[in-house]
């Protein structure tokens, strides 16, 4: 039965909401059954598709069951070498997601961390891919930590849960880029723009990071190359080779638009407003919202027609929407976002990027 | 401070090129034919005389034993031999001044006469340049030493290269083999190609494509595929590149394929076979079709074997998809019944395509499928449909798909790939109501009872709540069809997303307890879960009417577990062991009767 369901699963796009759909039945039939494999495998499958694809939600909520269900079936001697790698790399998947999330508080987050640490010493893998999961966590909780995690990361050697060079240096362009290094960022990321390195989301998600980057600075008045910044956000912002557009692009690409290129701004908008509402990934509808806030902010009337499905959350059949109302509700979710990210970070970075691109807005 | 150079082990080069570079033994007649077009171009540059049309590769084979590859190109002077066939790496296409290759050769890196290593001891060249009047014999060996001598003969312009067969490689050298191999990669190679065997001599190579400088019919291409593909299709046509010149055919599949599937293509670079995949060449949705292209303009990878990624790349890339998307615009406007069988055959590449492209979504939305309380509609009938669309996903459609059905009331499922986007892009370009169902709706199928009906029923509504409290759950009466059904429960998204929480907390190693509970928080908040009870049952009203009585209490238990069952919920709080222990009440009570 479950083999006759994995062949179902994989004639299906990778993140697919169907794919998603079944593989959530599938996990429910499995741990029906009872068996090991199924609910192990399929929830490592339900992981993947939600860190690459979706939101991490599912990443979150699948992976303690996969741990568990491991631990148990280890504990009788029933799992190998490669169940425990399959475990690691869901593990790893799922603590990049924690950042994004502000309901995992800064010490759980820790826990998970070391947790992570203390497993990769048990099966015997090195310590780098816990410094960099250590620098994506830190990135806007606390810059000393995400320091050290990448002094120590850039002294260890790859093993074989680090065996990706494109997303070593796309997480250092990264470090570069929150440390205001562009050039240093730009050097780093020159073989993955020059695509001599590349990997399944890599350098589209390096294009994400830069632009976002070029947008702040845009934000704050300095000059960018418009060029550049153009290709780079094309670069991501279309449905990519082999799959649909990282979807934690979406927000970046919104702001982007909005900043430089109305029209398309609009039908980016009209295109991901429902995945918006859909979402739970507060990081991403964090930019998103920034976005949508932007670009209405940038119409001159106090009115504004846009063609929309009936299910938009204003929706009138004349199709003309109060802007005041509609970036009063952008504005009033990116704020809610950026002040429960940044309590739970123990930083201002949300709500500074906010009023960086949006100033203050009041009821 | 000497200086010294680096040393090349040629018998472990070879060994690192055919086990690592090239995909098979096979190359090495890919390898004699690219060299031997290039020396024909070289000829043509240099040569104001030589007619192009007379350029030639003869194959004489000798079965089993050895192959002489002639070309009657632009040879090699002495110097040309020393720097060219003797030092690895320096391509004799890159121009000395600039060291520049240009675009018209199809070698580029200088290392693909190497190749004839991996099937022969010896590689004996045999030359006259055309610059030169001294014709020449090289001889290269895998240990790295070679020989030049100067024949006495006069050859005629061009290049020789005589290969004998090394052990175990002798059935390289069949006329079958080399005639499927010369086939295979130079089909397209626009100079004659004569194989001559002893029993055959003669040209194996088409004259000219279906499509070089004329429209061919749609049967002149399907038979070209199936030579060439070895397969039948559903239809094929040429494509063509930005300025309007065809650049090759593509043939649609008449089966379905998985949106994943990587398909197998005929690349062809300069006419010379680069590539069996070339999936890269194509967009990512077009898996639905095979094709044969020859480019001119994009940079192969050292092993000549695919293509890499630059912006020349992405163009074709983008001509290729403008093509088939205008042919399958063609298709649906002068062949209805042909375009109708293959939205059938390849639905779920289209609807991904009528996801991303404007004119294809209007292309294709009046043959798209949606699976509904009324079975499979189209997009046709949503448009004609004059009611509002009612929407939702898997779980909600489950729970409400019955009460819709019975009351003959419209329900679109979309939890299938891209339905619930193509709903809405109709909506937008039609001008639809569309609406998820949530609670409003429901109340909306779920009829108000009568001020007197609502008053009978107070007291059973709260012995209901009280029942259910402990499984977060309202209770209120509402009528509906089928009166079959007692009692019809509802969970709005926020609802199932606790419930999944909850369930993954509990299967799950205390350490994420923490994170659990603050997502179950929140959800908590916008929470909802309620059990209809149905005016219309007779059960219902029997309970009603008998009042608060511990066979009702256990009965509203029992109704409660077994409506989640109906609606394909997962059962939480050991509700099943409850629902058996209300059952096991109810039969004691009536055995005590």
């Amino acid at each position: 039965m479950f083999s006759e369901y994995a062949d179902q699963i994989k004639k299906l796009p990778e993140g697919s909401e169907a794919r998603m759909a079944l593989l959530r039945t599938v996990i429910k039939k499995a741990d029906e059954d009872g068996s090991f494999y199924p609910r192990f495998y399929f929830r490592k499958a339900l992981v993947h598709d939600s860190v690459f694809y979706d939101d991490y939600m599912d990443a979150l909520r699948e992976f303690p069951t996969m741990l568990q269900l491991f631990d148990e079936e280890a504990a009788k001697g029933g799992t190998d070498g490669e169940d425990t790698g399959e475990l690691m790399w869901a593990f790893k998947w799922m603590l990049s997601g924690c950042e994004h999330y502000y309901q995992v508080t800064r010490a759980q987050f820790e826990g998970f961390l070391e947790e992570y640490k203390k497993r990769c010493i048990q099966y015997g893998y090195n310590l780098r891919t816990y410094y960099t999961e250590s620098m994506k966590l830190y990135r806007h909780v606390d810059r000393m930590m995400e320091d050290k995690a990448y002094y120590e990361y850039k002294k260890t050697w790859r093993d074989s849960l680090s065996d990706c060079v494109a997303c070593d240096r796309d997480s250092e362009v990264k470090y570069f880029l929150m440390h205001g290094d562009l050039e240093k960022a730009l050097e780093v990321a020159e073989p993955l723009l020059a695509r001599r390195l590349t990997c399944g989301e890599v350098p589209e998600v390096t294009y994400q990071a830069l632009t976002q980057y070029a947008c702040e600075e845009m934000a704050k008045g300095n000059p960018v190359d418009e060029e550049e910044v153009k290709k780079w956000c094309e670069c991501f912002a279309h449905p990519l080779r082999y799959r649909n557009i990282a979807i934690e692009g979406f927000g970046i690409a919104m702001i982007y638009y909005a900043m430089t290129n109305p029209s398309k701004a609009l039908t980016w908008y009209k295109r991901y407003w429902t995945t918006f509402e859909s979402m739970r990934n507060p990081t991403y509808k964090f930019y998103f919202a920034i976005g949508a806030v932007l670009f209405f902010q940038k119409r001159s009337k106090e009115t504004y027609k846009m063609q929309l499905a009936s299910n938009f959350p204003f929706y009138n059949e004349e199709n003309v929407y109060n802007v005041k109302q509609l970036i009063q509700y952008y504005y009033d979710f990116a704020k809610d976002y950026a002040t429960k990210l940044d309590a739970r970070n123990g930083t201002s970075d949300f709500v500074d990027e906010l009023n960086l691109f949006c100033g203050t807005i009041e009821a | 401070m000497d200086e010294y150079r680096f040393q090349v082990n040629l018998g472990g080069m070879i060994e690192i090129l055919s086990d690592h570079l090239y995909s098979s033994p096979d190359v090495y007649v890919r390898e004699l034919l690219q060299n031997g077009v290039d020396a024909i171009v070289g000829r043509k540059n240099a040569d104001e005389e030589f007619d192009e049309k007379n350029g030639r590769l003869t194959l004489k084979i000798e079965e089993g034993k050895a192959l002489t590859f002639t070309d009657n190109g632009l040879g090699l002077s002495k110097e040309e031999i020393h720097q060219f066939l003797a030092i690895i790496g320096e391509s004799s296409k890159r121009d000395l001044e600039t060291g520049r290759i240009q675009e018209e050769y199809i070698g580029r890196f200088g290392i693909g006469l190497l190749s004839c290593f991996m099937v022969s001891n010896r590689i004996v060249v045999r030359t006259h340049s055309y610059h030169d009047a001294q014709s020449l014999e090289w001889i290269g060996n895998p240990d790295g030493t070679y020989t030049i001598t100067e024949l006495g003969e006069d050859l005629p312009v061009g290049t020789s290269i005589y290969l004998e067969a090394k052990k175990n490689c002798e059935d390289y050298f069949t006329s079958e083999k080399i005639r499927e191999l010369v086939m295979h990669y130079g089909a397209l190679l626009p100079y004659e190609i004569v194989l001559d065997d002893g029993s055959f001599k003669g040209r194996i190579n088409p004259v000219k494509m279906p499509w070089d400088n004329r429209n061919p019919s749609a049967e002149e291409l399907m038979q070209f595929g199936r030579v060439m593909l070895h397969g039948e299709f559903l239809d094929a046509f040429v494509l063509k590149d930005a300025a309007g010149n065809p650049i090759g055919a593509a043939y649609i599949l008449n089966h379905t394929v998985a949106a994943s599937t990587k398909q197998n293509h005929l690349i062809y670079l300069k006419h010379m076979l680069l590539t069996e995949r070339g999936d890269e060449l194509l967009p990512d949705w077009a898996v639905f079709v095979r094709c044969i292209i020859n480019v001119n303009n994009l940079r192969p990878t050292a092993s000549r074997e695919e293509f890499y990624e630059d912006e020349a790349l992405e163009e074709t890339r983008a001509q290729i998809g403008n093509s088939i998307i205008d042919h399958l615009k063609m298709m649906a406007k002068t062949s209805g019944d042909q375009f109708r069988y293959f939205m059938q055959v390849h639905s779920l590449v289209m609807r991904s395509m009528a996801m991303d492209n404007e004119e294809l979504f209007l292309l294709f939305a009046d043959y798209l499928d949606f699976v509904t309380t009324r079975g499979m509609m189209t997009g046709l009938d949503l448009r004609m449909s004059k009611e509002e669309l009612l929407y939702a996903d898997d779980d909600e459609y489950k729970q409400l798909s019955q009460i819709f059905t019975a009351q003959g009331r419209l329900l679109i499922n979309t939890s299938y790939v891209y339905t619930l986007g193509l709903l809405m892009r109709l909506s937008e370009v039609y001008h639809l109501t569309i609406r998820q169902v949530e609670l409003e709706n429901v109340d909306e199928i779920l009829l108000d009872v009568s001020a007197e009906q609502a008053e009978q029923s107070v007291d059973f509504l709260a012995m209901a709540s009280k029942e259910l409290k402990d499984f977060d759950c309202n209770a209120e009466m509402r009528k509906f069809m089928p009166a079959n059904l007692p009692a019809f429960f509802y969970l709005n998204q926020e609802a199932m997303f606790l419930n999944e929480i909850r369930e993954a907390k509990k299967n799950s190693d205390t350490l994420f307890g923490g994170m659990f509970d603050n997502f179950a928080a929140e959800a908590e908040e916008l929470a909802s879960a309620t059990l209809f009870f149905n005016w219309n049952n007779p059960l219902v009203q029997q309970m009603v009417r008998t009042g608060n009585t511990a066979r009702n209490r256990d009965l509203i238990t029992i109704l409660y577990v077994q409506t989640l069952l109906i609606g394909g919920f997962r059962l939480a709080n050991n509700e099943l062991g409850v629902m058996n222990e209300k059952l096991m009440n109810v039969l004691l009570e009536e055995g005590d009767e």
